[in-house]
């Protein structure tokens, strides 16, 4: 499943039902979450925008069929998981597309071990980057990575190596 | 950081991040904009309802009875009702045919599918990517697209449904299309293409109201980087074609006059959109335009600015086109006639002028041209790798003979 790890203020742990100034104080908390979501696993703004725009479409369309959720940033995180993994699943069908925009994701993120760690990740190829992160980040397995791909175990696990190498020399590059 | 894998890292980026200002309070405005309750909604009152109900039972016995009276006294000559047909897509939930080639299926009244053109079997079309009904229903254009893929049936055809004859335009005859081609065959298909269409992957086609010519736009605009996607016109055997000078950078979704004088057009293929093209160049935001123009190019007018995906009724005194806010109605002049009728989607005009079909993302629906009426007719259609133009429906004044007539593999 994918990680949501940073703690929620409280208001947004309620529900969420129509009522507009309710669902303001909501977009509120979970827009930035959404977006940085999809921008840290696609590299590109314009990739997250559209992404974060699908996913608060789905929501309120799924929202005003059930008229009250609970727990509202889980069920949005639900929801941007599975546009995510669609556009994956594009991403693989189409093999083409432009290239990653790789400075985005690496400048939202201070100079930190965590701002080296998304330089580091911008800095693959983008291929071993979306393994590493369905891998480490979102904890899916190799064959759950397999099926997102398109691809056999044993490629996922080849490119995962790869990665995992690259990752560490930029990594280690960066620090230096 | 010293003796910690870096690895460890990964599992802490998932921090909030703020986008752009515009971008946020253009979606939350959008958000907004669905949540609101719409205004064909029941009246609260419960004494009101039933006598809206009791009401409407009243209308829809008379119309029955009308109904019937009518199809007793010339049940010969009165034509059927229009059909509305969508593109099925691979992957998506709009299913029926089967998954792995291109299809055209009708949409019944309870959401049901009909297969009313595939993919010959056995043979990889492509994507289809658009498609328009001729005025007599008998003739379907439809485009399909591939990327990197290798089948020699992609381009424009136009397809006989009552014989099956199958009208490839500006592509010679190559044999045994149902195999995956060589290169050197692509690229011959490829440069015929150009020379007769423009391009090689023409789309989002649309028919003159003669039925003799076809507009679409040609230029590689799938995958969101094409700075040159153009209008142009084509005669329905595949002779005369020419570019239609718009005067813009981009045209997108043709839709005729009903006199065929003029064609309405986007300039972006959504109402607001983003590209990004290098890391190093910044991204660009457009907002779309529609206009009209005559064939010849001259008159350009404005209809609406932040719109797309225009449509033009039959009566040709209505455009509707699509917006962030959901679908809106226009005079040609421009002059905005209503309110936002529905969530959004790109719209299509039945024949009679009654109703349009939207289809978006979360698939087909139809709504009175009053607002009133949404039904949603069938699930998502966002799925595929380029996505489906918009609703046709097939009018039915003459019926063909033959239902799910297939193209000739040996064309």
């Amino acid at each position: 499943m994918l990680a949501m790890t940073h703690p929620e203020p409280a208001a947004a742990r309620e529900r969420l039902s129509l009522d507009a100034q309710e669902f303001r104080a909501f977009y509120a908390v979970a827009l930035p979450r959404v977006y940085g979501f999809h921008l840290r696993r696609c590299g590109s703004v314009a990739v997250a925008e559209d992404l974060t725009q699908e996913t608060f479409a789905a929501a309120v369309a799924e929202l005003k069929k059930a008229r009250r959720i609970d727990d509202p940033i889980s069920w949005i995180f639900g929801i941007a998981r599975h546009k995510l993994l669609d556009h994956y699943r594009r991403q693989a069908r189409s093999r083409v597309g432009p290239p990653a925009d790789v400075a985005d994701a690496a400048s939202a993120e201070d100079e930190d071990g965590d701002g080296r760690a998304a330089s580091a990740l911008a800095a693959i190829p983008r291929d071993q980057r979306l393994a590493l992160v369905l891998r480490h980040v979102d904890d899916l397995s190799v064959p759950e990575i397999a099926a997102v791909f398109g691809r056999s175990v044993e490629a996922v696990e080849s490119l995962l190596a790869r990665g995992r190498v690259g990752f560490r020399r930029a990594y280690l590059e960066g620090a230096g | 950081m010293s003796g910690v894998d870096p690895l460890e890292l990964l599992g802490r980026l998932d921090g909030p991040i703020q986008p752009r200002p515009a971008f946020a309070d253009a979606l939350l405005e959008q958000c907004l904009d669905a949540l609101e309750p719409r205004h064909w909604s029941l009246p609260r009152s419960r004494a009101v309802r039933v006598v809206a109900v009791l009401a409407a039972c009243l209308v829809l016995a008379a119309a029955a009875t009308a109904t019937y009276l009518a199809l007793r006294g010339s049940a010969a000559t009165t034509p059927r009702p229009a059909e509305l047909t969508v593109i099925a897509v691979r992957g998506g939930r709009i299913t029926g045919a089967h998954p792995d080639l291109a299809a055209i299926q009708a949409v019944g009244g309870d959401g049901r599918l009909r297969t009313v053109w595939q993919c010959p079997e056995h043979t990889w079309c492509g994507d289809a990517t658009s498609m328009a009904w001729s005025p007599g229903g008998r003739r379907l254009a439809l485009t399909l697209g591939e990327i990197g893929g290798r089948s020699g049936y992609v381009g424009l055809h136009v397809i006989d449904v009552a014989t099956g004859v199958d009208h490839h335009l500006g592509v010679p005859p190559i044999p045994h299309v149902a195999r995956e081609q060589p290169t050197s065959v692509l690229e011959r298909l490829g440069r015929a293409a150009t020379r007769a269409l423009g391009c090689i992957l023409p789309h989002q086609v649309a028919w003159a109201p003669d039925g003799k010519r076809l507009a679409y736009v040609c230029g590689d605009d799938l995958q969101q980087g094409g700075i040159a996607t153009t209008l142009h016109l084509i005669n329905a055997d595949g002779t005369g074609q020419r570019r239609i000078r718009t005067g813009t950078r981009t045209a997108y979704w043709p839709s005729f006059s009903p006199d065929g004088s003029r064609v309405a057009f986007a300039t972006e293929p959504r109402p607001r959109v983003t590209y990004r093209h290098d890391t190093e160049i910044p991204a660009q935001h457009f907002v779309s335009s529609v206009y009209t123009v005559r064939l010849d190019g001259s008159e350009r007018k404005l209809v609406a600015h932040g719109a797309s995906a225009p449509a033009w009724s039959p009566d040709g005194t209505t455009i509707a086109y699509e917006t962030t806010c959901g679908i809106r109605l226009s005079t040609p002049s421009g002059t905005v006639a209503d309110a936002c009728l529905v969530p959004g989607g790109r719209p299509a005009w039945s024949p009679d002028g009654l109703r349009l079909a939207v289809v978006d993302d979360r698939g087909v629906s139809i709504v009175d041209a009053d607002g009133t009426g949404l039904r949603h007719l069938t699930g998502n259609s966002s799925a595929g790798t380029l996505g489906v133009g918009r609703p046709a429906w097939r009018p039915r004044s003459v019926a063909p003979r033959v239902e799910d007539r297939r193209p000739d593999p040996g064309l």
